[in-house]
């Protein structure tokens, strides 16, 4: 017999002891594999159970954020329409770092040349 | 129908799952006892591990698909084994420490190294008469990791790369844990076999 073939059978002999040891286990460590496993299957059904129940709340209250982030966003929308109808043109003003003062000149000066032109 | 499983596409409700779940442990849990009891010689304490690991699986990986299990399966059973195997060293240690026997004998350093469960020595083992239990005992005398590399690719039928995986080394020392493991108990067991 070849030593390939020979170590073929023994490695099958070895693979034939471990599979009877399997399955010739006492009566008593099945059973308390068997526990072991119960166990583990609870552990499993409640945690499903706190997946399935601990998402319902989670749902609610991504939905009330949701309309109280729409509410919010609503609301400055209206305030914005109202007060700055013409926001493109304010951006300079807001984004500017000169001092205010020359603004408040500024708008001096396009009343003057509003008056000039009318009178 | 719940979305429960992660990845493949799979859909069960919690019914299925746990049927599922029940369906592999049972077939897995005794192989992975024994497993296990080669590891480290002792009943309690390969209990403990196969329950450890099916908690672990269970607790983490419930809602991975079903045919990630058995590689999940395998890897946690053999961290929670080199786990146990720390643990051991460390109360072995401060056995030998407390009782001053120090000079007995070095406490053994390392995965690689042969573990200390094994009672017997080979001699005692001729009067045996069951070849059997002289196998299961030349299994036990391997160092750890040639034992469950021996065990995860002759016994469970594991590729190389899933081996590795499994124990967290590389596909070379996969081989090289392997070879030692055959020749040894080649040696050891030629006679009896």
């Amino acid at each position: 017999m070849s030593k390939q073939q020979d170590d073929k059978t023994f490695l099958h002999k070895i693979d034939q002891h471990l599979d009877e040891s399997e399955q010739t286990l006492s009566a008593d460590v099945v059973s308390k594999l068997r526990q072991s496993r119960q166990v583990a299957l609870d552990k499993l059904d409640n945690q499903h159970q706190k997946w399935r129940t601990g998402g319902r709340p989670l749902g609610a209250l991504a939905m009330v954020m949701s309309v109280f982030v729409i509410m919010i966003g609503l609301k400055f929308m209206q305030t914005d329409s109202i007060g700055h109808p013409d926001t493109l043109n304010d951006l300079p003003l807001l984004t500017a770092t000169e001092e205010f003062e020359l603004y408040e000149e500024l708008e001096f000066y396009q009343w003057l040349e509003f008056e000039d032109r009318a009178g | 129908m719940d979305d429960d499983y992660r990845g493949n596409n799979r859909v069960s409700s919690s019914g299925q799952m746990v049927n599922e779940m029940d369906q592999f442990l049972a077939a897995n849990e005794r192989r992975a006892y024994r497993l296990c009891l080669l590891a480290t010689g002792e009943q309690a304490d390969a209990l403990d591990i196969v329950q450890d690991a099916m908690l672990k699986l269970v607790k983490h990986y419930a809602r991975h698909a079903p045919t990630e299990w058995p590689a999940l399966f395998h890897r946690i059973i053999q961290n929670t084994i080199k786990d146990w195997y720390r643990k051991e060293k460390i109360r072995r240690h401060w056995r030998h420490w407390f009782s001053r026997h120090d000079d007995e004998g070095e406490i053994e350093d390392g995965l690689e190294q042969q573990p200390q469960n094994g009672t017997h020595q080979p001699d005692e083992l001729t009067g045996q008469a069951s070849a059997m239990e002289h196998l299961d005992e030349q299994i036990k005398q391997l160092p750890l990791r040639q034992q469950q590399v021996f065990l995860l690719r002759q016994w469970e039928g594991l590729d190389v790369a899933s081996t590795a995986r499994a124990m967290g080394i590389s596909e070379g020392s996969v081989k090289t844990h392997y070879s030692r493991a055959v020749h040894k108990l080649r040696d050891t067991l030629e006679e009896y076999i």
